[in-house]
């Protein structure tokens, strides 16, 4: 077989061939019911065996994003550390793109490139790495990611310069590191957490009351009151500027504090939201070209927030991280990207396909008998191309699907000693849904994490 | 030209190089820690170092040691007990407060005491340790821990004055010895840093 022919055939394949892109959504609606009644060890084997069937190697960050949240929901904090460290090397080594890569992708699709992760799902891969450690009782080791976060944040704050339209910093995840900067105890430790609320408190007021339409949680300004009053003297201006900005918000001084310990109740509600195919179509005689690019859908929520109760003290959750409206934003901050390569790759692919058909045209016409069916097939390729290239337009729905759609936190004083935190689960019109019992050991003049996790 | 074969060979090149992805990291040591470039603009292990090594040479240069050493004809006992951050980042004093204390121990002329907190609990850890029952031996007791003539505290402020891609940093740094019977200030050091940082706008 000649040259040309060779070319021909290669070329054919190359114009038929899509890269199929992996849909998180479908092996979640797989998992979910055994998430709904809680079996997440079933969840977690079910997405194990399926590895090899459903993620390729550039999809690996999806994976040990997903199965480190699974085993964690499973309680198997240990486990699903090792994979959220395998997310966080991925995530760095991913970073730097490949150029080759990159220029392939502008034609052929993004499902070709590795999944590189959002600015947001990084910085949650050490949230769930802190509730991991949190779990395994080691407030030291929960610490360091606060610290990590702390450092992502301040990068992404480099990033962008102020009145950019990004992601640029986490009000949840601020606070977060504030609160368990506490744990260590000390007044260098309530020093660091006023650094930590202060910027929480500001990046809510801002960033998020803009492009989350969240307020600032109130819990927050009561954390920052706390650890100003605790401080004294040197931060006494602080303590009164934020009483002025927030006269409403009251709290419990760190000294009553002293012989109680402190709750605090982390409710992950919903279901993130799962990305689908939008089409554009451009026709003109017979010729079609289609340009697909991603949307999320949010998906419904009946459970939006919890009172809690414990020993006679009560407390409702607040807002904490509006994971939903964070992904919808996120997405729509990067959408003229997506839109351009998408373009540039549908019109790129139709001269391709064009093209074929001219020239397998022409050379059909070859008084050469191999010419003549190598021309044929170009041909053919062609318009199969054309065909092919609309069915196949897919974009890229890739994300981090089994994050919940919301956290919300609730803080309240507890007696010292082995407690029961009722918690009545609530929609949004404030009724109550069902009822759980959390056990949580309490300990004087330290903090509890407690954290629960609803679906539906 | 834009013929088909053009166009045919321009995609196989493409569909080729689209496996190259180079693993792009390498790591270099500074012969001498707290020398490197500075990147964020942040508070660095150059601001870190610059800091400890004004504040040790000015504390060491004034009076106040000799002073005492001739009044009370022994070497001045220091416990570091204040560190106060009113900047807006995190920065960890410990980094030129430990070297300030190596400093004072390996002078000789200076007795440091243990800080509150971890270091206070190791030693108080190991005095219930011996009134426990737990273990033989003498060579600890209770109720011989010294006093601080002096106690040092640190304050740490900054000022940032910024518009879209340039802000100035202003930090400074303050570390004093307070005589723990009278009150009086015995020594204050401080240093300052002013830095400029500049940021061409972000691109996607």
């Amino acid at each position: 077989m000649n040259k040309t022919v060779i070319r021909v055939w290669i070329t054919a394949t190359v114009l038929l061939t899509a890269a199929c892109g992996i849909k998180p959504d479908q092996y979640y609606q797989a998992m979910r019911p055994n998430l709904l009644s809680g079996n997440y060890q079933a969840a977690s084997e079910y997405l194990a065996k399926n590895k090899e069937k459903v993620f390729s190697e550039r999809d690996r960050l999806l994976y040990y994003m997903d199965q480190g949240m699974l085993t964690h929901m499973a309680k198997k904090y240990g486990e699903s550390n090792k994979l959220l460290e395998s997310a966080k090397q991925t995530a760095e080594d991913l970073w730097t793109e490949s150029i080759g890569a990159n220029a392939a992708a502008w034609v052929t699709t993004d499902n070709s490139l590795p999944y590189q992760g959002e600015d947001f799902e990084k910085v949650l891969i050490h949230f769930v790495a802190a509730l991991n450690y949190i779990g395994l009782a080691d407030h030291n080791a929960a610490r360091v990611e606060a610290r990590q976060i702390t450092a992502k944040l301040e990068l992404y704050n480099s990033k962008y310069t102020e009145g950019k339209n990004a992601y640029r910093d986490d009000g949840f995840a601020r606070w977060l590191s504030g609160r368990l900067a506490e744990t260590e105890g000390g007044n260098t430790a309530l020093n660091d957490a006023w650094i930590d609320y202060k910027k929480a408190i500001d990046i809510y007021q801002t960033d998020y009351a803009e492009r989350y339409k969240v307020g600032v949680p109130r819990f927050v300004v009561a954390d920052a009151l706390r650890v100003l009053d605790a401080l004294g003297g040197d931060f006494k201006e602080e303590l009164n500027q934020v009483k002025s900005r927030f006269p409403a918000v009251t709290f419990s001084k760190e000294a009553d504090l002293k012989t109680m310990g402190q709750v605090v109740f982390i409710h992950l509600s919903g279901e993130a939201p799962a990305k689908v195919d939008k089409f554009w179509e451009a026709r003109s005689d017979q010729d079609i070209l289609r340009i697909a690019y991603p949307e999320f859908v949010v998906k419904p929520m009946n459970i939006v927030g919890a009172s809690v109760e414990l020993a006679g003290n009560v407390s409702q959750t607040e807002m904490a991280e509006p994971l939903s409206a964070i992904a919808v934003q996120n997405l729509a901050d990067h959408m003229g990207r997506i839109q351009a390569k998408a373009i540039a790759r549908a019109v790129a692919k139709f001269i391709a396909a064009k093209a074929a058909q001219a020239g397998g045209d022409k050379m059909a016409k070859s008084s050469n008998k191999n010419m003549a069916m190598a021309g044929a097939l170009l041909s053919l390729a062609g318009t199969a191309a054309e065909i092919g290239n609309y069915a196949a337009e897919q974009a890229d729905k890739r994300s981090w699907i089994t994050l919940p759609a919301a956290v919300n936190v609730a803080q309240v004083a507890a007696p010292v000693g082995p407690q029961e935190l009722k918690v009545t689960l609530l929609n949004a019109g404030g009724r109550p849904v069902r009822n759980v019992t959390l056990p949580v050991d309490v300990k004087a003049g330290q903090i509890s994490f407690v954290y629960y996790r609803t679906f539906e | 030209m834009l013929t088909s074969r053009n166009v045919i060979v321009g995609f196989v090149a493409l569909a080729m190089v689209a496996g190259c992805a180079h693993q792009k990291r390498s790591v270099k040591r500074e012969k001498e820690p707290g020398q490197a470039e500075e990147l964020s603009g942040n508070w660095s292990a150059v601001d870190a170092k610059e800091t400890s090594e004004a504040i040790i040479k000015d504390c060491f240069s004034q009076g106040w040691l000799d002073a005492f050493a001739k009044e009370a004809g022994r070497k001045p006992q220091i416990r570091v007990r204040n560190i106060v951050n009113k900047t807006d980042e995190h920065i960890d004093a410990q980094v030129f407060i430990k070297n300030l204390e190596k400093a004072m121990v390996n002078s000789g002329k200076v007795s440091v005491l243990a800080q509150e907190g971890a270091e206070l609990n190791s030693v108080r850890d190991e005095q219930k340790m011996a009134t426990s029952g737990e273990s033989e031996g003498d060579n600890v007791s209770v109720g011989n821990q010294k006093l601080g003539d002096f106690a040092v505290a640190v304050r740490m402020t900054s000022i940032l004055d910024q518009v879209e891609g340039k802000k100035t940093k202003f930090y400074k740094i303050n570390a004093e010895l307070l005589n723990t019977t009278t009150g009086e200030k015995v020594w204050i050091g401080d240093h300052e840093i002013q830095k400029t940082i500049e940021q061409a706008g972000a691109s996607w």
